[in-house]
């Protein structure tokens, strides 16, 4: 269904260590409220939503995050 | 060199993300017809910078997606969290 | 992009013609002008209208 890109939507630079901020991160990435879960409840909802605009936008929504 | 493939890369970036806004939003206004053609505008853009890029630093996309010179060149760019901007 | 006295908060025809007492709706996005392409990269979002930073609670006009 997708595929891989070598590359990043926003530039990044990780320039130091710092444990408390990953912590964060990791939260945001792969916790409940998280990117992946989100993206993924995108995905599933474009089965049940009616309308087309709602399909197409659920599916780009999904595959952003 | 490096400099290069990184600015070129910021610019693949930029126009990429313009094209993702424009595509979220004509989900909803598919009748803008202004905006359908900033998109394509965005998309052949976008196309042309990947090539460039691909030609000079190997491909973007895995699976038969993007060729590959010899030798195999997929592993030989840096990975995007190897990247320095 | 038009300017009012209040932070992104714009004069635009969002409602539906005819509305519900007890329903929510949800203002529709008019596009009019965009950001500079890097801009928008940098700011989240290629659409002035979307362009909604944190913005410290003490500092807000609305708080």
């Amino acid at each position: 269904m997708w595929i891989y890109e070598k590359k990043l939507q926003y530039p990044v630079k990780v320039h130091q260590t710092n444990p408390k901020l990953a912590r964060y991160l990791l939260t945001q990435y792969g916790g409940p409220d998280g990117e992946l879960s989100a993206a993924l409840r995108y995905l599933n909802q474009r089965y049940t939503i009616p309308t087309r605009e709602a399909k197409g936008l659920l599916t780009d929504i999904g595959t952003e995050e | 060199m490096m400099h290069e493939r990184r600015a070129l890369m910021r610019k693949i970036q930029d126009v990429e993300f313009a094209a993702l806004e424009l595509q979220l939003y004509l989900d909803t206004h598919p009748q803008d017809q202004r905006a359908v053609m900033q998109f394509n505008q965005y998309a052949r853009e976008l196309m042309m910078l990947k090539q460039q890029y691909e030609m000079a630093y190997g491909p973007l996309l895995n699976y038969g997606f993007s060729p590959s010179q010899y030798p195999w060149r997929w592993i030989e760019t840096p990975w995007p969290w190897e990247e320095e901007f | 992009m038009m300017h009012t006295p209040y932070y992104n908060i714009y004069p635009i025809p969002f409602m539906p013609m005819y509305v519900m007492y007890a329903r929510a709706y949800i203002p529709y996005q008019t596009y009019m002008m965009e950001y500079p392409i890097r801009e928008a990269l940098m700011r989240g979002t290629l659409f002035p209208e979307l362009y909604q930073p944190y913005v410290p609670k003490e500092e807000r006009w609305d708080k």
